[in-house]
């Protein structure tokens, strides 16, 4: 009896792996960090978090679930002790399914012809397929790769483009090599990849990175990337710098200013710089913070993101996130954006937190003379009810200058 | 097999647990849409070529963002003889096809289909409204614009836009 429901269980849930399509967003979450005291490069082999999961970030996830491998009948599985399928190579991946009302009210006429509020229709759709690989031809070396296969699928718009990204800026892939010869001397990533920007969120809808005067807000999308090499120091545990340099094609494309790739703009600079203190008041009482801060803009100065954020972690119980933002579009500071987000945490079991988060982005836009805010209020639950699989229901109430919309969403996540 | 010790509970609480998630579609009983301060409605807005923001309408295959009320339109210049209006939000998302404001993928004229393609996922609409091809992240999508009714007289580069 046990087998018959196991292996429907596995079948099915190998058979939405199969089907599900691709999309190129990690899984980071920053709350692991803040509740672990670990640096996002313990779990994940991109030095900002996310992606491919290390030993250590593999191992954890394969010992969390409400119910484990020998009560599903997948014992078998038990035998792994590691996500690498040779000595040089690791492999992993995440898959979502995504139900939620995409978009944001319209206005529309009824029969009587009345202005009423038009709801967004119930989409269920995949968000995310996407392989990841690691090869490690040195101690000191790893060439990292993903693919995102999701927009190669929906690519039919027949023009030159050979994938659709749903959000401007966003890639369909990803590859970087990191060279790290010691582990308290510098290291450096070159390739294509996202830029140490902020906080790494699991999320695209984060306002953060919103101009809220734009009714598609999200700025820099949590998979963005581009061309580009970052260094990396963390000399102590307690303190890291990164510093970096990128082109702007996807900066171009994402902040909607084709100038921003001329002449000098052609260039992207980061600088990043956290302090990582921890407070150890006896068993059960240890806590772990971050502070710290990044600015990211384009040579031309037509774009900048400056980025302070507060992280506060409670060993295996819950963390307070504390984000605050200021963009500026235009060389005159044209337009400036100042959003801020708070993101509470409790972990009830390692398989079940709870999650809320408020969040704000207002928008001036000084050549419209307009003013524009964004609000947010999310509550849900993470939950993994066996391992490398977790199901994330939540409602959202989003309000605008002239809009409100309340929804519940849900999402399925398989991952390795 | 013991209740709960960590991260082991027992099958039955966690089939509990997973029922309790499952409800959350009856969540959707909480679910609301509310616009403010949306405006009045208009029967029909004249325009005129000269007007400002009108201008790109003296060319052929040309767009510009026209305001009908509270209704946000995206004109075309679809011909010498011939505007016609669409609305100014794509029904896949909710997002502006006009190229005004802070709206950084403003929808395109195809002449070719004598279509407009939202430059945002690619949904495409003829000039009767019908979405000729879907969205590419949403291919089961198949909602159709609004088109409003248009006179317009080239010679004089004025005309009326009316509510549908």
């Amino acid at each position: 009896m046990r087998c018959t429901s196991t292996r429907v269980l596995l079948g099915a849930a190998i058979c939405l792996v199969a089907t599900l399509g691709i999309s190129p967003e990690a899984s980071s979450l920053p709350r692991m960090s803040a509740t672990s005291g670990a640096p996002c490069t313990t779990c994940h082999f991109n030095a900002d978090g996310g992606g491919l999961r290390s030993e250590i970030g593999w191992g954890t996830q394969w010992m969390t679930g409400a119910i484990d491998h020998d009560t599903t009948g997948l014992g078998f599985l038990d035998n792994r002790s590691t996500n690498r399928v040779l000595d040089w190579m690791a492999v992993g991946g995440d898959a979502r399914m995504q139900v939620t009302r995409l978009g944001v009210p319209s206005l529309e006429v009824d029969d009587s012809g009345e202005a009423v509020a038009g709801t967004p229709s119930r989409a269920v759709f995949p968000m995310q397929f996407q392989p990841y690989i690691a090869i490690l031809p040195h101690d000191a070396v790893t060439l990292h790769g993903s693919v995102d296969i999701v927009p190669f699928f929906y690519d039919d718009d027949g023009d030159d483009s050979f994938c659709s990204t749903p959000y401007a800026g966003q890639t369909c892939g990803q590859a970087h090599l990191t060279f790290d010869p010691s582990s308290s001397g510098p290291s450096v990533r070159a390739g294509f990849f996202r830029p140490s920007i902020g906080i790494r969120h699991d999320d695209h809808t984060m306002l953060t990175h919103a101009d809220a005067s734009r009714r598609r807000a999200t700025v820099i999308p949590p998979n963005y990337a581009e061309a580009g090499v970052e260094a990396s120091y963390q000399p102590k545990h307690w303190i890291r710098a990164d510093a970096g340099v990128f082109r702007t094609d996807q900066l171009t494309d994402a902040v909607g200013d084709p100038r921003i790739g001329d002449a000098w703009g052609s260039a992207a600079y980061l600088a990043r710089l956290s302090y990582f203190p921890r407070f150890d008041f006896g068993p059960d009482r240890s806590f772990y913070g971050w502070l710290g801060g990044s600015v990211y803009g384009d040579g031309a100065m037509r774009f900048r993101a400056d980025q302070g954020f507060l992280g506060l972690g409670w060993l295996d119980k819950g963390s307070l996130m504390l984000e605050l933002s200021h963009m500026k579009f235009g060389p005159d500071a044209d337009k400036r954006s100042l959003n801020a987000a708070g993101i509470l945490t409790y972990q009830f079991r390692e398989w079940l937190i709870a999650e809320a988060r408020l969040e704000r982005a207002a928008t001036r836009d000084y050549v419209e003379d307009e003013s524009y805010r964004l609000h947010a209020a999310v509550a849900g639950v993470q939950f993994y009810p066996v391992p490398f699989v977790k199901i994330r229901p939540e409602y959202r109430i989003n309000r605008a200058d002239n809009w409100s919309m309340g929804q519940y969403t849900m999402q399925l996540h398989l991952f390795y | 097999m013991p209740e709960d010790d960590g991260n082991l509970v027992s099958r039955r609480a966690a089939l509990k647990a997973l029922a309790a998630v499952s409800m959350c579609p009856l969540v959707s009983a909480c679910e609301f849409v509310e616009l403010r301060d949306v405006g009045e409605l208009a029967d029909e807005t004249p325009f005129s070529l000269d007007d400002p923001g009108l201008e790109s309408l003296s060319t052929v295959g040309e767009t510009a963002c026209f305001e009908h009320g509270a209704r946000d339109l995206v004109l075309v210049r679809k011909s010498e003889d011939e505007i016609v209006a669409f609305n100014g939000v794509c029904p896949h998302q909710g997002l502006d096809m006009g190229d005004c404001g802070n709206n950084i993928r403003p929808a395109i004229w195809d002449a070719d289909q004598d279509a407009i393609i939202c430059d945002w996922h690619g949904s495409t609409f003829n000039t009767d409204g019908e979405l000729i091809a879907p969205p590419t992240t949403e291919p089961g999508f198949d909602e159709p614009i609004e088109v409003f009714p248009v006179e317009f007289d080239p010679d004089t580069g004025e005309g009326t836009v009316f509510s549908p």
